[in-house]
């Protein structure tokens, strides 16, 4: 599969036919991994499991979304506008919950880890990204300050950069473990 | 037939360079070192929560964050089931088992078979149950919405995250303060690194998510992948200053 | 605007109220909510694998049998089916095979992803930096383009040897701070930067979602 990815202009048609057999399979994956997690939450139900509220919920929805998608057809526009209607201002919402997390945890970043290199630079990066995100920090009559703007705008791309390659170079080195079968020791 | 290109051609190098540095490493450490690396300190909190587990009687929430077979974010993360088969193989005997929950199909079923092994290894299969390994949503928000209420039920004694991680996990992290549970956090995604370095948890940063290893739990091959990084790393910048000199001398084009 | 879209919103508005719920430290209305999610997306997801994956990949090619070659209409069937065992048996070693395969061709994907897709552009874009036409401006020296250059080289370098490791040993015995400390130290500038800058720009997605929210609080108010 390798050397296929590597050499695809050889190898085309062989992978893309073992691709669709992983698409296949992680999908099915997918259907037994559902299956399962209703097939649970219906035990927790008959049960009687402590917040069997929640499994109930859970069932519901399951059943509701499935049920109203299968008699109406995937593509019908008032079955996705209904399910868009439920999940989209849950998940803005959720995601409105992490802004109001994130403002909490960066007041007591300093008390929670202390002052080092890594948290100070934190601080006054995100101070300083704060303001030129917020358009406080302009300099449109003076080209040298606005040079200077913008070299500190690509900063956070040499430690991105970095970090980005140090994190590839471990993901590579422990894929080809995986392969070789050395992830882990064997007890 | 079109021509292989360069950067396929530089590709294939360097993951040619990664297999020759490792098997060297190999070669030259293949007894115990006496002086080891210092071990990953998120990775040293699993091991605290992991005794703390057995101590109090209660049980360990692990999730596996929504990556592996790339249906969602990210593609082939297998670093959550190496922890997992790290945790397991500790936690059998526990008074109360540990709950793992993902939030990818194939990895849910992968779990399920590692769980299982790890029973069965330890002599114990009477004990395993399905119920406490399970898929708890289909998508990064979805994972985490069922891992949500989970944290908030009463009888917990940490959380464990490993995997492909997002920003908007950090829900999980602040309801495990408000829980008063540690929470460890092992990702790979530089973007979630950073949003739980806000937080108070243990979390990984770079590439050390891929040098799991708990106490002595899985050292030889955390010292053999460290030594590895260390000389791609320092290969790596010799390749760097070299190549940018002779891009900066006009001889490479 | 008809009923059912009335009452959508207003299904919609009561489960994402319930979200904030959590913030009064409520857990009950958020679990109804968080779970509502889980079975909604679960459903959604079930009738997209079947229409979107297993009928057209796996059931209609049986229907053209004939047609198609007989050992590659059985594998992609037996791939569809392996997996299908872990319902019966959670130790299934018959599904282990399909997911020993899948497994491999993602590791495989991950291999050529990071070095094709990361590190490759990655490193070569650092060098590129130094290409002589870029440090120099109609004959002159481009300061800032020297500077850039060599900056993204140190602070790469900087922080790719920030996670070094040593051996506990040498570092309890190194009590003068050595060269790799202070790479140490310069990398971790730029770490705090780069994790800073990437911080407030969760933060502003997350301020746009929840500007978002009370629009449509406030549109929703206004049709009522």
């Amino acid at each position: 599969m390798l050397a296929a990815f590597f050499f695809q202009p050889y190898t085309a048609p062989y992978l893309g036919l073992v691709l669709n057999w992983a698409i296949i399979v992680s999908s099915v994956a997918l259907l037994v991994a559902i299956a399962s997690l209703v097939v649970i939450h219906i035990r927790f139900i008959v049960k009687g499991r402590k917040g069997f509220l929640y499994s109930i919920v859970l069932v519901v929805a399951f059943l509701v979304t499935l049920g109203l998608g299968w008699y109406s057809g995937l593509d019908d526009p008032a079955y996705l506008a209904g399910i868009r209607a439920i999940l989209v201002p849950l998940e803005n919402a959720l995601m409105a919950l992490v802004a109001l997390v994130l403002m909490s945890a960066a007041v007591k970043i300093f008390r929670v880890r202390g002052w080092s290199i890594l948290t100070v630079s934190f601080g006054l990066s995100a101070l300083v990204f704060l303001f030129l995100n917020l358009g406080f920090l302009r300099f449109e009559g003076n080209p040298g300050m606005s040079q200077v703007v913008s070299m500190i705008q690509r900063l956070p791309i040499v430690g991105a950069r970095g970090l980005l390659i140090g994190v590839a170079l471990g993901a590579l080195l422990m894929a080809l473990r995986v392969l070789f079968g050395q992830e882990v020791e064997r007890e | 037939m079109p021509p292989i290109s360069l950067p396929d051609l530089i590709a294939a190098g360097i993951v040619g360079l990664v297999v020759i540095i490792m098997v060297l490493v190999w070669l030259t450490n293949r007894k115990t070192s006496a002086e080891p690396y210092e071990n990953v300190t998120a990775y040293d909190g699993i091991e605290a929560l992991m005794h703390r587990s057995s101590e109090e009687g209660k049980a360990l929430l692990l999730g596996m964050g929504d990556g592996f077979s790339g249906q969602n974010t990210s593609l082939g993360d297998s670093n959550g089931i190496l922890v997992e088969r790290i945790v397991l193989g500790r936690s059998v005997f526990n008074d109360q088992p540990t709950r793992i929950f993902s939030g990818d199909g194939a990895l849910a079923c992968i779990s399920q078979l590692v769980v299982h092994g790890a029973y069965k290894n330890a002599m114990a299969s009477e004990l395993f149950q399905p119920e406490n390994n399970q898929l708890s949503g289909v998508n990064s928000f979805a994972w985490m919405a069922g891992l949500l209420p989970e944290l908030a039920r009463d009888g917990d004694t940490g959380l464990i995250l490993s995997g492909t991680l997002r920003p908007e996990h950090m829900l999980a992290a602040d309801l495990a303060e408000r829980q008063q549970l540690p929470l460890v956090a092992a990702t790979g995604s530089p973007n979630a690194q950073a949003a739980f370095f806000a937080s108070g948890s243990l979390v990984t940063l770079g590439e050390d998510y891929y040098l799991p290893t708990v106490g002595k739990h899985n050292r030889n091959a955390y010292q053999h992948q460290a030594k590895t990084m260390n000389w791609l790393r320092i290969v790596l910048a010799v390749v760097l200053i070299i190549a940018a000199l002779l891009k900066l001398s006009g001889v490479l084009s | 605007m008809n009923n059912l879209d009335l009452l959508l919103l207003l299904a919609g508005l009561v489960l994402s109220l319930m979200v904030f719920s959590y913030l009064l430290g409520d857990t009950l209305l958020f679990g109804i909510a968080m779970y509502t999610l889980v079975g909604a997306t679960a459903g959604f997801t079930v009738l997209v694998l079947v229409q979107k994956v297993i009928m057209p990949m796996v059931i209609t090619p049986l229907t053209t049998f004939p047609k198609s070659s007989v050992w590659l209409e059985l594998a992609t069937l037996l791939a569809a089916l392996l997996p299908i065992f872990m319902i019966f048996k959670k130790s299934s070693r018959v599904a282990g095979i399909s997911l020993g395969f899948l497994g491999g061709v993602v590791t495989a994907a991950l291999i050529v992803g990071v070095s094709r897709g990361t590190l490759v552009p990655q490193l070569l874009s650092i060098v590129d930096a130094f290409d002589p036409s870029r440090m120099t401006t109609a004959g002159l020296p481009n300061w800032s383009g020297i500077f850039e250059a060599f900056m993204m080289l140190a602070g790469v370098l900087a922080v790719l040897f920030a996670f070094h490791h040593r051996k506990t040993k040498q570092k309890q015995d190194s009590l003068a701070p050595s060269w790799l400390d202070g790479l140490t130290g310069f990398g971790q500038i730029f770490i705090g930067i780069t994790f800073g800058a990437i911080f407030v720009g969760l933060f502003s997605t997350g301020l746009v979602a929840l500007i978002a929210y009370v629009q449509y609080l406030v549109d929703f108010v206004r049709l009522w």
